[in-house]
């Protein structure tokens, strides 16, 4: 019996494949294939001339398969699906030979990569016979966006999208939203406050109609694909009714209890009922359970007699809330490398050695100091050295560089000026002021009296036993000596670190990280939000180190991604799915636990497995360890890969 | 790129007494060791109708010496030559490099820095001048390229020096740190002039490079090195002689020539001149009177063929 | 050649320092300003002439002078190398001009320099005070006469060539008419930066 009628196409890709590649041996050799009916070679097969050729042949030779040999099916797959589609034959009827990257630009020798092109051509060929076609399905998406994170990547986000007329639930972990930025003093290069222009943002979220915000609140698991994740988030217990707390404040000044706020990095204390910092949104206190007196004895209760509303509630439970949401946006933020783990820095060992954050608590005009920088004994300090890359550019620690130290440092050289009359050292290994008017401003603080750039790595700090000072040892490598500054405070500018939970965070949403630990985006340059999860989509400091502007322009842009999902109605599901033939399946579940999407179930009824198509993704693991053959992967099945086994080694 | 309108049509002149264009601050050199420059360029510039008038009782200007040994009088002693060349009410015109920078550090402070400023005011209002605000000094260089104009040389000339192959050389302080020269390190404007004379310019990449100046005195092993340098690109490129518009160049370049010769055992017997020697023998004026006599290696049997 | 010492490196306690002093010495220099906005480039060192005689290139001499290392600047040969061709400020990314600051330093180092160019210097603004103007026989016998009065006689055939050309003279110079105005401009410029 006659195989179906294949069509071969080769191309060129310009010279990236014909340069290596002998296209006219490649092109004969395919014609000479069983099945084979034509076999054409061109310059660029994915241009309009090139999909006009198969086109053509489909309709006029009444092909039945497709086979192009070009690039990876990642880029051009949907085109000659799409070319196949408009000629009337099933786009799974199409299958690709990568002669590009799987060959001409990793093979050397020409001979060789001609060789290779026959056997991945020969395989291609053979898979392509056993090719049946497939319909694609498309299922409706719901049109609510998930933002994880409060900071100002993904109260952007949330913004745009309630702008936008989509409705958004936006998470944050701790008890206002704000992030790190509501932490910071002013903002380079402009030297707004960061206060000033973040509040009215994160007003904007508390008001707006079309954001669902929940506070206090994680997500605990993500289920189900683009255009129906279904989310399960955890509300954890304020101890207070939201609706009757007016946020007085009354509760946190006469509560007892003093712990070190974590919103002040240490540097000022919070009660056991509070709300992290005055601005805070919303701005109803948290019951810290660990800490209040009630909770671990019984007693106290002072928050509930003196609560004016009667709005405390001791008794209150976690709620669970499980939503359905079209997209998903990750913007879990960062965590700053912590400087203690180099003792040479003497961070933890010596009081005014301090990090960045700390410093910009101290700077900030609701700090610990009301704004005044001070050291740890109160007094006013004579001489500050500010050291760059702590942690960045290090094999030791961080690779990378964190992008915003060398701005931070001319910032914090700035204020120190403003606020003191010290004199300020400041110590890089290069100054990297690369954003719009970011060099305009290092300029200008650069010039600014008694503020002095060091070029060389801050190598230890030690303390003069005699005077107390801090001494910072740093080679000038511009004058080649050996330079020993004597100082009172050292600002040490940590690097900018993925949060300790990243991983975590990464297998709740199914998404990857990048080796510097990052969330890894889509494509570097040109799909920065994406994620190989479809639908789930990243933003801010969680996908790399990055300042407020592009923080911003990120979570903008992640917004756009969300609402291209949301807006359209509907996704495209692969049927490249796995599927149970009844009659041979014995029961025995062994492929149930294996599934990595939970797409399988148990038909009790019938006693056999049963796949759900919407949540499965193809990945094959139920096919290879079913042990009666009863799973069988739909366009990657025993028979199509045997083919194209045969194929590879037939050469 | 050439300048069509004429001096002449610019400013015309009254029949009667004319009014000179210029006051000219010639500089001690012109007075002494670089007399044919002076009289090269007074001469060559009356023939293109440009008439200057020695600023009276001048002073030196100070030079780069004096910028760094007292920097206040460094700024009053042109100042006082500013000062007069504004009681005249004329622009002033200036053919030394060297004064020329000196000079137009004095401009650059009447612009930027108010404190000095009047420090300097102060000197001069003790000897009962004053100077208000900077003075248009014109690099006689440039007034010929500009205001007199390549069309208008062109007109003029007697003797086009066809063939003859000249390495213009502008020395540094000239056009940097920043005059009215069309480029601080590669300016145009005397190869354009020596073009219009007929004149094969050769391609000189050194042509804003420095010959060590004064450091001549105090420097004089590395200065001779750079004046080597200078010299041999000149001959490299062909050139049958070095058109200079600096004293300070020309000394250098000529006067140690020989003991550059001696100390690189080399063979150099470049003449180096004036471009308005090139110029004035050109507008037909006579060879003596351009003063090609005065240095020290012989240019005359490059100009025989032109006489 | 003299057997050159063990390089050290030379260990500098910040303290024994004070940059804004000798930031602000230089400052009163007009066209010495933005010292601080150098970013250490090297196209100064890279464009000048002369660099490589230098002990410390001028990129160097900016970082010295910004950790306030005074004395080691003002003992430094750079600027007594520099011919002021301007070709470091002309290309300055900064807008530095690095020949005004050469000029400052060695104004300041002359008041204390006993070198070949701190004498040169000074006989030169004696001739002026003394003419009104520069003539070049009177200033290079007395700068000898200063320096090295043998010098004169290496300097005599060049000398002797020179009065051929007609381009020194051995006559006594003439004063300028206003050779008073600048006796006094030399006074007031004196008693200006006496009082400061």
């Amino acid at each position: 019996m006659p195989g179906p009628k294949i069509g071969v196409y080769v191309c060129h890709c310009g010279s990236n494949i014909a340069g290596k590649v002998d296209m006219d041996a490649l092109r004969e050799f395919a014609a000479e294939l069983p099945d084979v009916v034509v076999s054409r070679d061109y310059k660029y097969m994915c241009s309009d001339p090139g999909q006009d050729l198969i086109k053509a042949d489909i309709k006029e030779k009444g092909l039945e398969r497709v086979v192009v040999a070009s690039c990876s099916p990642r880029m051009h797959e949907p085109t000659f699906k799409r070319a196949c589609q408009d000629a009337g034959l099933n786009p799974y009827l199409m299958e690709m030979a990568n002669i590009r990257e799987q060959c001409s630009w990793v093979t050397e020798d020409g001979e060789a990569a001609t060789q290779k092109a026959k056997a991945l051509v020969h395989s291609a060929v053979n898979k392509a016979r056993h090719l049946e076609p497939l319909e694609d399905k498309t299922v409706p998406v719901d049109p609510k966006t998930l933002i994880v994170g409060g900071g100002i990547a993904g109260i952007e986000a949330a913004l745009k999208i309630a702008e936008a007329g989509k409705e958004v639930y936006l998470v944050e972990r701790e008890p206002s939203i704000g992030g790190n930025m509501a932490k910071l003093d002013k903002t380079f290069p402009t030297l707004d406050c960061a206060a000033c222009i973040l509040t009215p943002k994160m007003v904007s979220v508390a008001q707006h109609p079309n954001i669902t915000l929940l506070t206090y609140s994680e997500v605990e698991k993500v289920e189900g694909y683009i255009g129906n994740f279904e989310v399960t988030i955890r509300k954890r217990a304020r101890s207070i009714d939201e609706k009757l707390c007016n946020g007085c404040g009354t509760c946190q000044e006469k509560c007892p209890i003093k712990v070190p706020n974590e919103f002040e990095e240490g540097l000022g204390m919070r009660k056991a009922i509070y709300t992290p910092f005055p601005q805070a949104v919303p701005n109803k206190p948290v019951i810290d359970r660990e800490n209040c007196t009630y909770y671990k004895t019984g007693k106290c209760k002072i928050c509930e007699r003196v609560c004016p509303p009667k709005a405390i509630r001791f008794d209150q439970e976690d709620e669970i809330i499980t939503e359905k949401f079209g997209a998903i946006i990750v913007a879990t933020g960062y965590q700053l490398f912590d400087p203690s783990v180099g003792p040479q820095w003497g961070y933890g060992r010596y009081d005014n050695v301090i990090h960045g954050l700390q410093f910009e608590r101290l700077s900030n005009a609701s700090g610990p100091t009301g704004g005044k920088i001070l050291l740890k004994d109160g007094s006013e300090p004579e001489a500050v050295a500010i050291l760059h890359c702590v942690g960045s550019r290090d094999t030791n620690y961080a690779e990378y560089c964190s992008r915003i130290c060398c701005m931070t440092s001319v910032k914090f050289a700035h204020l120190v000026r403003e606020k003191t009359n010290a004199k300020v050292y400041d110590l890089y290994m290069d100054m990297r002021t690369f954003g719009k008017q970011y060099e305009e401003f290092y300029n200008r603080v650069v010039a600014e009296r008694d503020i002095y750039f060091i070029r060389g790595k801050g190598a230890e700090v030690m303390q003069d036993p005699e005077t107390g000072k801090l001494l910072v040892r740093v080679e000038d490598t511009l004058l080649g000596v050996f330079r020993e500054i004597p100082v009172d405070m050292v600002i040490l500018n940590a690097a900018i670190c993925p949060r300790p939970d990243a991983q975590e965070v990464a297998q709740k949403f199914g998404i990857q990280r990048s080796a510097d630990g990052f969330f890894l985006e889509y494509h570097l340059k040109l799909e920065p939000m994406k994620t190989a999860n479809d639908g789930v989509f990243i933003a801010g400091t969680c996908q790399s180190p990055k300042d407020i502007p592009d923080t911003v322009g990120q979570g903008a842009g992640a917004a756009a991604e969300a609402l291209k999902v949301v807006f359209a109605g509907q996704v495209t599901v692969t049927p490249t799915t796995a599927e149970v033939r009844d009659t041979l399946c014995s029961g025995c579940r062994i492929c149930i636990p294996l599934c990595p999407y939970n797409a399988i179930t148990f038909d009790e009824a019938k006693g056999v497995a049963q796949v759900n198509e919407a949540l499965c993704k193809g990945c094959g693991t139920c096919a290879a360890s079913c042990p009666s053959g009863a799973l069988r992967a739909k366009h990657f099945d025993n028979r199509q890969l045997y083919a194209q086994i045969e194929g590879v080694c037939a050469e | 790129m050439s300048e069509t309108k004429t001096k002449d049509a610019a400013r015309p002149k009254g029949a009667g007494e004319a009014k000179p264009d210029f006051v000219f601050f010639p500089g001690c050199s012109l007075h002494s060791t670089a007399r044919e420059y002076h009289d090269s360029t007074v001469q060559s510039m009356a023939v293109l109708g440009i008439t200057l008038e020695e600023l009276d009782d001048w002073n030196c200007c100070g030079a780069t010496a004096l910028s760094s040994a007292d920097s206040l009088l460094s700024y009053a002693l042109p100042a006082r030559n500013l000062a007069m060349t504004q009681e005249r009410g004329l622009p002033m015109a200036v053919a030394c490099n060297s004064c020329f920078v000196t000079l137009n550090r004095v401009n650059a402070l009447m612009e930027t820095d108010a404190p000095y400023r009047s420090k300097v005011e102060e000197t001069l209002k003790a000897i009962g001048r004053r100077l208000d605000g900077p003075v248009e000094i014109r690099h006689t260089l440039h007034i010929i390229y500009h205001d007199v104009g390549l069309d208008r040389i062109r007109e003029k000339v007697k003797r086009r020096l066809e063939g003859l192959k000249v390495a213009p050389y502008y020395g540094c302080q000239i056009a940097r740190p920043r005059h009215e020269f069309s480029d601080p390190e590669f300016p145009t404007e005397m190869d354009d002039i020596l073009e219009a004379i007929g004149a094969e310019v050769v391609r000189y990449d050194r042509k804003t490079k420095c010959c060590g100046g004064a450091l001549m005195t105090t420097k004089e092993d590395v200065v001779l090195e750079l004046n080597e340098q200078l010299l041999r690109e000149a001959q490299v490129r062909g050139a049958d002689l070095i058109a200079v518009c600096c004293p300070m160049c020309q000394m250098n370049l000529d006067a140690y020539q020989g003991k550059i010769n001696s100390r690189f055992g080399t063979d150099y017997k470049l003449p180096v001149v004036y471009f308005t020697q090139l110029l004035g023998f050109a507008l037909g004026l006579d060879e003596k009177a351009m003063g090609f006599g005065r240095g020290f290696v012989p240019a005359g049997k490059h100009l025989k063929k032109y006489a | 050649m003299e057997q050159a010492e063990a390089k050290t490196l030379e260990v500098i306690r910040q303290d024994a320092f004070d940059p804004a002093k000798f930031l602000e010495e230089l400052d009163a220099f007009p066209g010495v300003d933005k010292i601080k906005n150098c970013m250490q480039c090297g196209v100064c060192t890279a464009s000048c002439p002369l660099s490589h005689e230098m002990k410390e290139t001028p990129r160097k001499i900016i970082e010295m002078i910004r950790a306030g290392m005074r004395d080691e600047v003002l003992a430094s040969d750079t600027m007594w190398y520099c011919a002021s061709c301007y070709a470091c400020t002309v290309r300055c990314p900064q807008g530095i001009s690095m020949a005004e600051v050469m000029y400052a330093l060695r104004t300041i180092a002359l008041r204390t320099a006993r070198n070949l160019s701190a004498a040169f210097y000074k006989t030169f603004s004696d001739t002026v005070r003394r003419y009104g103007r520069m003539h070049e026989s009177d200033l290079m016998i007395r700068f000898a006469l200063r320096t090295n009065p043998l010098s004169l006689l290496k300097m005599g055939p060049l000398g002797l060539r020179m009065l051929a050309k007609g381009k020194m003279s051995l006559s006594v110079p003439t004063p300028i008419r206003g050779a008073k105005e600048i006796g006094k401009l030399y006074e007031k410029v004196a008693e200006l930066e006496g009082g400061a």
